[in-house]
């Protein structure tokens, strides 16, 4: 159910989350692992954990960007980065999809993202050239085989304006579902740069609920790059959602391949499960500690020794994770594991306010920015639940 | 006819300014000469403004040139909390809580001690604070100026009182009611209040309280750092006669 996205910096902290027992899966990056080395780590880690379900997000959504930071992406020689309309030929389109199948089949993966492109709006450029590009993909994967020893899920990337225009979006689900053999969708969805990672837009919230709801009836939809929303979308249907230790990992935007991201200058985010959202060290949860109401929202698994002293804040990354994974994985078992998840969602959200209330009667007023979200959910739920399209 | 009382004031910046040119600055920070900086830039958030009294100023003055080389960031800062809470800190742990390595925390007390801030064993296994370092106990303040959003300026209020000894939320003298009527929230985190009246521009204090401990709070050893790098933004407000 929560996979962990990888990123700059892993050390141990997913070999910890599946250790733990948090973790399902793991979506590993090119970006952010040599290529000499990652076939080892795929390897071990399906030798060590066959239970655990591995993909490996290639980027090619993101291709036509002109990176500043490719990471190690163009040393795995699979595209080039910046291309145009030109680059993307018949022949080329053929040789995008076999290089990048071949490269995930060949690490032993039997879950394999077949490339697509990223989507600005559903019948544009773009969504044309995905769909080309996994024709192209799973034809490769019948002609060779491949198709009987791993899954192919399709990367679905789109902007998250895209998901203004209702009609064009079902003639475009109406299109990807009649592709035969496929197995599941790997969902990313490129955020607004400044977007809350917990979502503004009760509207596109709905939407994209309607996406994983419509599409989970048939696949298995892994949802990459996700926050708190991660629960909204296990409650639409999807199967796992993935996040990571920076907020780039819980948020994708384009900056991911722009800046130096993950910078730790000690602030940071406490996964709240009581709260439904991040909260910020400095001063929600260090009033939260001098209030005396520690029992309550700190959850003493993880690193609970460096959240004693509230003037000295100390949550070192790894315990951090770990302990958002485990947040996410609490919450997503009651929402996947309830009669009527859209319900449980929501009495989740009815709860999480309720203690915005009790705090405010303590003395303490959140950032409002980070619990604005709760009344965002609950109307796009409803939205959901009437029928978005 | 219908008359329509018109906002006398149109943004927080116009507030901002009458009220800083104003005598009533003084009622904030007793002092002859006050040092005001505008929308100072320190790690927790950019306060309205920030006074400090002539004799901080001056201690602060002193501070940066004796310690020029101090580098108050938040990995030392952190660093400089912990230990100076504790009589005697071991270096592992240290190093695990601040998820660095061993080696990399030594290095960083090494250069602490280097600056007379802390003593390391000879194993380089504990490490303690040297009690003849002075922390400076400025009696800074912090202003959050809001014209309606009382939610804001008390998070934003609350942050400031991390780094400042008195934090302050001024809001226009229509909002004394709204004020009062939240008092408890902003006295149970310290915040002092007070409104202000741009015609008569007179202060009225409501509640004034100073901020809990500071002088081993990470954050105000890290705002500390940010005044010292900032004094050239300061500038001086005399009232004497």
């Amino acid at each position: 159910m929560i996979f962990a996205q990888d990123g700059y910096g892993p050390s141990e902290k997913i070999e910890d989350g599946i250790a733990s027992g948090y973790l399902d899966g793991v979506v590993f990056s090119i970006k952010h692992r040599n290529p000499d080395l990652l076939p080892h780590t795929i390897s071990s880690t399906l030798s060590h954990h066959p239970e655990i379900d591995l993909f490996l997000d290639t980027h090619f959504y993101a291709a036509q960007m002109a990176m500043t930071r490719p990471g190690k992406i163009p040393d795995y020689s699979l595209f080039e980065t910046g291309l145009v309309r030109k680059d993307f030929s018949v022949k080329n389109i053929s040789n995008y999809a076999r290089r990048i199948i071949d490269y995930q089949h060949g690490l032993g993966l039997t879950n394999i993202i077949l490339p697509s492109l990223t989507i600005a709006n559903f019948d544009g450029g773009n969504s044309y050239l995905s769909l080309q590009l996994y024709e192209a993909a799973l034809d490769y994967m019948r002609e060779t085989n491949i198709i009987t020893q791993a899954k192919p899920y399709l990367s679905l990337a789109f902007h998250e304006a895209a998901l203004h225009d209702d009609e064009k979006l079902s003639q475009y689900l109406d299109d990807v579902t009649l592709l035969e053999d496929v197995a599941g969708f790997y969902i990313v969805v490129e955020r607004n740069p400044g977007s809350s990672p917990q979502w503004q837009d009760s509207r596109t919230l709905a939407k994209l609920m309607y996406i994983v709801s419509t599409l989970s009836d048939s696949y298995e939809v892994v949802c990459g790059f996700t926050d708190f929303p991660g629960l909204v979308l296990l409650a639409a249907g999807a199967k796992h959602v993935a996040s990571g230790w920076f907020q780039t990992l819980r948020q994708y935007t384009g900056s991911y391949f722009m800046e130096r991201g993950g910078m730790n200058n000690g602030k940071f985010r406490y996964a709240s499960k009581e709260l439904l959202t991040q909260v910020l060290s400095e001063p929600d949860l260090q009033s939260i500690i001098r209030k005396g109401l520690s029992d309550k929202y700190i959850d003493p698994t993880h690193g609970s020794d460096g959240l004693q002293d509230p003037n000295n804040l100390l949550f070192p990354q790894p315990a951090q994770v770990l302990h958002q994974w485990k947040t996410f994985r609490d919450l997503g078992q009651r929402i996947q594991d309830a009669s009527n998840p859209v319900d449980e969602l929501e009495q989740l959200i009815t709860q999480a306010e309720a203690n915005v209330t009790e705090l405010q009667g303590a003395g303490i007023v959140l950032d409002r920015d980070s619990i604005a979200h709760h009344a965002i959910w609950k109307q796009a739920i409803n939205t959901f639940k009437d029928g978005v399209l | 006819m219908l008359v329509v009382n018109m906002p006398k004031i149109k943004s927080e910046e116009q507030f901002g300014n009458i009220f800083v040119g104003s005598p009533s600055l003084h009622g904030l920070c007793l002092s002859d000469s006050i040092y005001v900086a505008k929308e100072l830039k320190t790690s927790l958030g950019v306060p309205d403004y920030v006074l400090l009294a002539e004799k901080d100023y001056d201690v602060l003055t002193q501070f940066a040139k004796n310690y020029s080389h101090i580098r108050l960031s938040g990995k030392y800062a952190a660093v400089i909390s912990c230990v100076a809470k504790n009589s005697r800190v071991d270096v592992q742990r240290l190093a695990e809580l601040m998820n660095q390595r061993q080696s990399a925390i030594v290095k960083a007390l090494e250069e602490l001690e280097s600056w007379g801030i802390v003593t390391l064993d000879e194993g380089k296994s504990f490490v303690s604070f040297n009690t003849d370092f002075d922390i400076p106990a400025l009696q800074s303040v912090a202003i959050e100026l809001k014209l309606s959003s009382w939610q804001k300026a008390l998070w934003q209020a609350t942050r400031n009182s991390n780094q400042f000894a008195t934090s302050y939320v001024v809001m226009p003298s229509e909002k004394l009611d709204l004020l009062n009527s939240k008092i408890d929230l902003f006295i149970s985190n310290n915040i002092s209040t007070a409104v202000f009246d741009v015609d008569s521009l007179s202060l009225t204090p409501i509640h004034t309280s100073q901020s809990e401990e500071l002088a081993t709070n990470r954050h105000y050893l890290e705002g500390l750092g940010c005044l010292i790098q900032n004094l050239s933004a300061f500038h001086r407000v005399s009232f004497g006669s």
